[in-house]
């Protein structure tokens, strides 16, 4: 094992596995702290809102520092974030489905969802989209509005006053 | 049958189209925003009355439920919609009166933002003893509470019950610790072990004769017919009369005559025996109230749980 | 008891109440399934049909949802490690894994089996000591609840691989999590900035649906060869072992007692339930050192937890008239819309709808067992589709189950950011599976340790005071010291020099 010492070192340990859990963990606690200094603490026999918090915060600092012990410890593992593309087109298709609900019915919202999701893999033919599309939209539509009766509107709205 | 609704919505978007009238209402479903999840009290009773009013008008009333922040939610939606008597909303006195009173996140103003339509129940509140402590009546109940530090359960802060059990210890010049517990229920398994004294709730009726709990007095106008035996403490000396109710109301500015259209199948729901029946076995009374007397009974009440709430210092923040 | 259970068994056996049980098991199984559908809904939907059906045929039929919904749970989560239930969100740990090993067929088995034999011994409990176990579930108060709270979030640190730090961080800022919304002992809003949906809470349907079958998808997808559960189904690998069956058994018993006990805990329920049973396994199962691999226990366990725990759930709901959960409330409610009620007196005034229903739950559970096992092979076959058009199925699955909880697109929204989250604990090697058990227990553990202190007065020693607390004091204090304090010295005293151990 190489010794790697100094600024290279701590850049290492900052941006391996547990060295971002310990940014995590800071983050979190200020985070929670920041609500917390707006919140009573109040007294053993009344805690107010904020005694939780406090604790909890507490421990994220706590969490932070063995966390930040093992990155030092441990700089060579790495994360592995995989492929970000196709994690982009996934959530995407489900921040497409969240704008289209309202405006244009569940039928369309879930046809975009399917359609920009089927993108995060290569080589689909048209086809291949549009049926998959019908067999989804058909299936929610049966199990979801037909079979329970919930309240999802498939059709688009855009005529309502 | 939801394919039959939407059909009946795309009849009614056309119609729309064409310019609603006055006269001509109601020629497409109306929508009544429920603020609670669907099965419970709220809900079962809204659906009653949608379906009394859909027979009345000759159009479907779809009951759509809205539900998130004790009501806030549904009743921020239904004060935003558009007052052309084709959305209404089921409310009740939390949405109506102590939200709005106690909750500075509340943005609609329950008197101005709403008309009321009717009342189709009231809800009915007992004060009931965790039964070791051989409490019986409301006068050893008022002497034991001078006596003792005693602490009573509700279902969290600006629940019904802790504005009931506020203004009772009000009234009769006497002190309890609130603890509040996540539901009605969860409080009075709290009273039947002992780990509080009392509370003031609808639940409560349900436990008469259980012998964990003594249910020393209603605080109903009368006797509710569930209970017989249970006086009420206005028959026992001591003024105390409150109670929540549950309604319809339209966005304010909705036409009177529609207003008055889906309010009278209400009253004779409410007289109808089976809705009397039904009512009754969940505890609550059936009460009708016209327009008129629905704003009315929110006015006062804002009046009377504003005041509690400045005595007690309820809020939520 | 016998005279009993036969007049139980005469009511159940009726041609239209066992018609209604079965209905009611069906429906409860297909929503159980379903991620995100949940009894709550579809007891409501039925709620108002059951008027005009007799008393004890609508309360067969409404109990039956809820506890079928258990059986149907843990299938999605073993095929697709997507919670159909919040209580089976802990069989996705090793469930699904048995499903990459290509063992789906056993684990879904082994469930049915567990699912059974754990509700079967939470009916013997109900039917033999419901009354006892109702007046030593309300022994417990606030203080005995949150020790109960802490020894759950104490054990929950072992509840996955890796350090018990990152276990515990991992309760702790699911414990943060929960914070979120109106405080209840004070009537504070905390980091709810302004929105009106977070008030009642982050959702835990969104946040096991994302950290579970999102953050899976959002790690499968793009890799179609890796990851993603192959179907290489052969007869031996659809049935369990012999040995299997062996590991599993006690895993099933204790799985009962725990479910049982926080079934009849109002309060408390199968999802709780499930996560004791899966931490217990972890420290007791023969194949403990396998658990998170898909070890056997990890599935037979949590399942006969979460039934049991479906079953005793009616013991507070029908000796004492307190129901422990929304959907026992609403049952209640449709109980006395029925003119029955529940409570002390219904043993003596309607006894043939008490022993009717305990012995429709165990009919319903036999329904279930035999109904499930012949649609393993459904299940399985499902595997077969090509993981390219499972998976936006899947997504549009989850998308539409979370927001069918209330509706909210808000809650869609919600599940995008847990599914972002999960993904990216899952990089940093944090378990999530703590952090779930932490949203779930720590609005508990919060509310009864203030609640505890307000009613002692702001004494901290009342959590010794009371017997059944100062038991749990001394036993978390216990697994503290074996499980954290003492590793961590450890840790802390390796010398950095010596090349570490890969944990």
């Amino acid at each position: 094992m190489q010794r790697v010492t100094g600024t290279r070192r701590l850049v290492a340990a900052l941006t391996s596995q547990a060295g971002l859990g310990a940014i995590l963990m800071f983050v979190a606690a200020a985070i929670v702290f920041s609500e917390a200094s707006g919140l009573r603490l109040g007294t053993a026999a009344a805690m107010g809102p904020g005694y939780f918090p406090v604790i909890l915060a507490t421990l994220f600092c706590l969490f932070g520092v063995l966390l930040l012990v093992e990155a030092w410890r441990r700089p060579r593992r790495r994360i592995d974030p995989g492929p970000l593309g196709p994690l982009a087109v996934a959530l995407g298709s489900i921040v497409v489905f969240a704008l289209l609900l309202r405006i244009a019915g569940g039928a369309i919202a879930i046809a975009a969802l399917v359609a920009v999701a089927a993108m995060a893999e290569r080589g689909r033919s048209l086809r291949e989209i549009a049926t998959l599309i019908v067999v989804i939209v058909a299936l929610i539509w049966l199990v979801f509005v037909v079979a329970l009766d919930l309240q999802l509107a498939m059709l688009p709205p855009v005529f309502l006053p | 049958m939801n394919i039959k609704k939407t059909v009946l919505i795309a009849f009614g978007l056309a119609a729309s189209v064409t310019g609603a009238q006055a006269q001509d209402w109601p020629s497409r479903p109306i929508t009544m925003i429920v603020p609670y999840n669907p099965g419970g009290t709220t809900d079962i009773l809204a659906r009653l009355a949608a379906e009394a009013i859909a027979q009345a008008v000759g159009q479907p009333v779809i009951v759509e439920n809205k539900p998130g922040a004790g009501g806030v939610v549904g009743a921020s939606l239904a004060a935003q919609a558009p007052n052309d008597g084709y959305t209404i909303f089921f409310g009740n006195n939390a949405t109506n009166v102590v939200q709005p009173l106690i909750n500075p996140a509340v943005q609609y103003d329950p008197a101005a933002d709403f008309d009321g339509i009717a009342t189709t129940a009231d809800a009915a509140s007992f004060i009931g003893v965790n039964a070791d402590l051989g409490i019986e009546t409301l006068d050893e109940f008022i002497a034991w509470l001078g006596a003792n530090r005693a602490m009573y359960g509700t279902a969290g802060v600006g629940s019904m019950g802790q504005f009931t059990a506020e203004l009772f210890l009000m009234e009769t010049g006497t002190e309890a610790t609130h603890i509040p517990y996540p539901g009605s229920n969860d409080a009075i398994a709290a009273v039947m072990s002992g780990e509080i004294a009392f509370m003031m709730d609808p639940v409560v009726a349900q436990q008469a004769g259980s012998g964990r709990i003594n249910v020393i007095a209603a605080l109903t106008p009368e006797r509710h017919p569930n209970v017989p035996d249970v006086p009420t403490a206005t028959e026992l000396g001591h003024d105390v009369v409150i109670s929540g109710w549950f309604g319809v109301f339209a966005p304010d500015g909705t036409d009177p005559a529609l207003i008055a259209a889906m309010s009278a199948p209400l009253q004779e729901l409410v007289a109808s025996d089976s809705y009397r029946a039904q009512v009754l076995s969940m505890g609550l009374l059936p009460n009708y109230r016209d327009p008129a007397a629905v704003d009315a009974v929110v006015e006062q009440d804002l009046e009377t749980f504003g005041r509690i709430r400045d005595a007690a210092a309820i809020s939520i923040n | 008891m016998i005279d009993n259970l036969i007049l139980g068994f005469d009511t159940a056996l009726t041609a239209s109440t066992l018609f209604y049980c079965f209905i009611g098991v069906s429906i409860g199984m297909f929503i159980g399934v379903l991620p995100g559908v949940g009894p709550l809904a579809a007891i409501s939907m039925l709620l108002p049909m059951t008027y005009y059906i007799g008393a004890t045929d609508a309360l067969v039929m409404l109990a039956g949802i809820y506890y079928g919904a258990q059986y149907g749970g843990s299938v999605a989560s073993i095929l697709l490690r997507l919670p159909g239930t919040a209580s089976s969100a802990v069989v996705c740990l090793d469930g699904y894994e048995m499903t990459k090993n290509g063992r789906a067929g056993a684990a879904l088995f082994l469930s049915a089996a567990a699912s059974f034999i754990g509700g079967s011994i939470g009916i013997l409990l109900m039917a033999a000591l419901a009354a006892p176990l109702a007046d030593f579930a309300l022994r417990f108060g606030s203080q005995e609840y949150f020790m109960l709270m802490a020894l759950g979030l104490v054990a929950a640190s072992t509840l996955s691989e890796g350090s018990a730090v990152r276990g515990l961080a991992m309760v702790v800022l699911g414990v943060a999590l929960g914070l979120v919304g109106l405080d209840l002992t004070s009537g504070t809003m905390r980091f709810v900035y302004g929105q009106f949906e977070l008030m009642d809470g982050v959702s835990l349907v969104a946040s096991a649906m994302g950290l579970f079958g999102l953050s899976e998808i959002l790690a499968n997808i793009g890799r179609s060869e890796r990851g993603a559960p192959t179907a290489r189904i052969t007869l031996r690998a659809m049935m369990p072992t012999r040995r299997d069956i062996r590991d599993s058994l006690p895993a099933v018993l204790r799985g009962s007692a725990i479910g049982s006990f926080f079934g009849a805990l109002p309060g408390t329920g199968s999802t709780i339930a499930s996560f004791f049973s899966y931490a217990s396994e972890k420290k007791l199962a023969r194949n403990r050192a396998q658990m998170g691999q898909g070890a056997v226990e990890g599935v037979s366990g949590p399942e006969a937890a979460n039934n049991a725990a479906a079953q005793t759930a009616f013991i507070p709901t029908l000796t004492l008239g307190v129901p422990g959960d929304a959907v026992m409330a609403l049952l209640l409610g449709a109980m006395i819309v029925h003119g029955v009620t529940p409570g002390p007196q219904m043993l003596t005034n309607t006894p043939e709808i008490f022993w009717g229903l305990v012995a429709s739950f165990w009919l319903g559970n036999l329904i279930l067992l035999v109904f499930n096992i012949p649609m393993i092979g459904l299940w399985v076959a499902m595997l077969r589709i090509p993981y390219r058009w499972l998976y936006p199925a899947i997504l549009v699955l989850i998308v539409i189950g979370t927001y069918s909880v209330r509706y909210s697109l808000f809650d869609v929204w919600q599940l995008l950011a847990f599914g972002l989250l999960g993904y990216v604990l899952r990089i940093l090697h944090f378990p999530t599976a703590p952090l779930v058990l932490g949203l779930v227990l720590g609005p508990l553990m919060e509310e009864n340790f203030r609640r505890s202190l307000m009613l002692s007065d702001g004494s901290f020693t009342t959590f010794v005071e009371r017997p059944i607390s100062a038991v749990m004091v001394v036993i978390v204090i216990a697994i503290l010291l074996a499980q954290i304090v003492l590793p961590l010295v450890r840790v802390l005293r390796r010398d950095p020099a010596k090349p570490a151990e890969e944990s």
